[in-house]
């Protein structure tokens, strides 16, 4: 797979800086304009002309550095609140209250749109306000252009520094999600070179190794061990990761899958909050545990995972030696109830049900069934099983 | 048309009672497996009619000397499993699968596609043997893993909104209860026993199961087919 290139910054930002760095030299023009239209009624022209210079100077400097910093911005914000302040030296009073626009005009919003690029809709609409500030105690008696000018500022600094973040966001997912892929398809070529190769060569020896006699047993024995743990290797967490809280219970119960349990299930994942998949988990833990223990060294475990909706049956069989009736009662007696007694309650904690059958000779089945979400209604026990002693194991 | 109008009588009827050797293909990419699994099959008394090393040559040879049984691994190069089965739908060969554990998903697709059985590589020479027989007379021969898909499958199935137009195939209780059991593991003997019924009915309930699905997946690749020609 071709490697997708990790980009360190937001494509949006990088455009938004460029775009920032052809805004001032025009918003500047724009502004020296519009004052030279307004000269004649200036009070003190030297200070339009002071200010002009200051905000070219700085101007000319940012464009050659093509950067977006913190210092840029606070320059930006600086001289824009300067030039406002200005604007009451170059114009006599009644000039300012009359609406004239002040020295920076437009030029002004360049902080407002830096701030939000690089701080977000916060730091956008903090520095719209700051603008607004200068711009409300500068001209004194708040005119209609000046509410204008202030509304279009506050809106620019607040979606500018919105669309800035929501992409930096996605950024950050798309290059996680490209990590993962990459994870993913790594791990999917040496399944299959591991797969095609050394898995078939280990079952071939086992498989021919067990014809072979008792020496052959032990090596096809050896084989069929390293195949086994090579595969639950190769085979467990192909799934990608999905959201943090749920969890595929298929692919956790398909890790217990050893030796001498086999797990079958649906090919569909089934997505479960964490913690309950976390408990679920737990209880047919322990029913394996009890199987294997209790069940004798022969004893083979079956898991079968049925999704069914809106709740999600997991039965555990084994073929052990079962257990004679009256077992659970007698336990019961005795004080000791032990894993079946932990694992239903943990069902029920679930808002679900535990069932057992048995017959001596004949293994042990235990049904376990849960509401996949948490909600307040439980789940009636398994209809339809045998009418066989239902008993449980401790 | 229902979808249990197919039986296992579809294929006919092949090699009852050992009248002829059951005549066998094998194909796998590894050659030896391929040689070891042809050795056994010709020292227990079939007649392997020839071997492929890749799924093109599975279907080419398949329909040059259509065997009774072809026992295919999954993972061929050129074409896999599911696209052989689909392509030698049609013939009266039938074709046991044959492969790693853990490789459900993909036997799925293939059994859907018309395969009749599945086993696992690490089943024994005897348990192959065995399998190939039964797959010649017609009989479903499942690990309780691809129980389990199928059972998830039919209940996927279930789940989608079913119209007039898209029947959706559905188990009957009975069906289902066989097929939970052979994904607990159960024998078909084992379950025969507690359902007191006979061996051939279980047989017949698992193959049902089968091929309604395979039924369904062919309605759908038709329906798909026409609706991408029409328009």
């Amino acid at each position: 797979m071709a490697t997708a290139p990790i980009i360190a910054r937001p494509v949006v930002v990088g455009a938004m800086t460029r775009g920032l760095a052809i805004f001032r030299p025009l918003a500047l023009a724009y502004a020296v304009l519009m004052a030279w239209l307004e000269r004649d009624q200036m009070r003190a022209p030297s200070a339009a002309v002071a200010t002009y210079a200051v905000l070219g100077v700085w101007t000319l400097i940012a464009s050659l550095r093509r950067t977006l910093d913190r210092p840029a911005v606070l320059i930006d914000l600086a001289l824009a609140v300067g030039g406002i302040i200005a604007t009451n030296v170059a114009f006599p009073r009644d000039v300012v209250v009359g609406g004239v626009m002040t020295l920076p005009s437009i030029w002004s919003a360049t902080g407002v749109i830096g701030a939000g690029v690089l701080g977000g809709e916060r730091w956008g609409l903090a520095a719209a306000s700051l603008i607004s500030v200068a711009d409300i105690v500068g001209v004194v008696e708040v005119n209609q252009g000046t509410i204008h000018n202030i509304v279009l500022l506050i809106l620019s600094g607040g979606l500018i520094g919105l669309s800035a973040r929501l992409a930096r966001e996605s950024q950050g997912f798309f290059e996680a999600s490209v990590r993962a892929e990459e994870a993913y398809a790594e791990r999917e070529r040496l399944s299959r070179a591991v797969h095609d190769g050394v898995l078939q060569t280990l079952t071939y020896i086992n498989r021919r190794g067990r014809e072979l006699g008792p020496g052959g047993a032990e090596l096809a024995e050896l084989a069929r061990e390293q195949e086994r743990s090579l595969r639950s290797l190769v085979t467990r967490g192909t799934a990608l990761p999905s959201a943090r809280t749920r969890e595929d219970l298929a692919a956790r119960l398909r890790s217990l899958q050893s030796d001498r349990v086999e797990v079958s299930m649906p090919a569909e994942s089934v997505s479960m909050p964490g913690e309950r998949c976390d408990e679920l988990l737990a209880a047919v833990g322990a029913a394996l545990d009890n199987a294997l223990t209790h069940g004798g060294p022969q004893a083979r475990v079956w898991v079968l995972l049925e999704d069914l909706g809106d709740d999600i049956e997991v039965t555990i069989r084994d073929n052990g030696v079962g257990m004679p009736p009256g077992r659970l009662a007698e336990a019961r007696s005795d004080g000791r109830l032990g894993a079946s007694q932990s694992i239903r309650g943990r069902l029920e904690d679930l808002g679900g049900s535990a069932t057992w059958r048995s017959q001596p000779g004949k293994g042990c089945t235990v049904g376990l069934r849960a509401p996949k979400e948490r909600t307040a209604v439980a789940v009636p026990a398994k209809s339809g099983a045998s009418t066989r002693h239902t008993e449980g194991r401790t | 048309m229902t979808a249990d109008d197919r039986t296992t009588g579809e294929k006919g009827l092949p090699a009852e009672h050992d009248a002829r050797p059951v005549r066998v293909l094998v194909a796998d990419d590894h050659p030896l497996w391929r040689e070891a699994l042809a050795q056994d099959l010709t020292e227990a008394g079939m007649e392997v009619v020839g071997t492929a090393a890749d799924g093109a040559a599975a279907v080419r040879r398949t329909r040059a000397t259509t065997p009774d049984v072809l026992l295919l691994d999954l993972n061929l190069p050129e074409l896999d499993g599911a696209q052989v089965c689909a392509e030698v739908a049609g013939l009266p060969t039938r074709v046991l699968i044959l492969s790693a554990s853990g490789e459900e998903r993909d036997v799925l697709a293939a059994m859907k596609a018309g395969a009749s059985g599945y086993l696992v590589k690490s089943a024994t020479s005897a348990d192959i043997r065995d399998a190939v027989r039964a797959t010649a007379r017609g009989e479903a021969t499942f690990t309780p893993g691809l129980a389990g898909l199928v059972l998830g499958e039919y209940r996927k199935l279930a789940s989608q909104p079913a119209t007039d137009e898209r029947p959706i195939p559905e188990l009957t209780d009975r069906e289902v209860e066989v097929l939970r059991m052979v994904a607990m593991g159960l024998s078909s003997r084992e379950i025969a026993e507690q359902l007191v019924i006979s061996h051939r009915t279980v047989q017949n309930h698992v193959q049902n199961t089968l091929g309604k699905l395979q039924l369904h997946n062919r309605v759908e690749l038709t329906r798909f087919a026409l609706e991408r020609g029409l328009n």
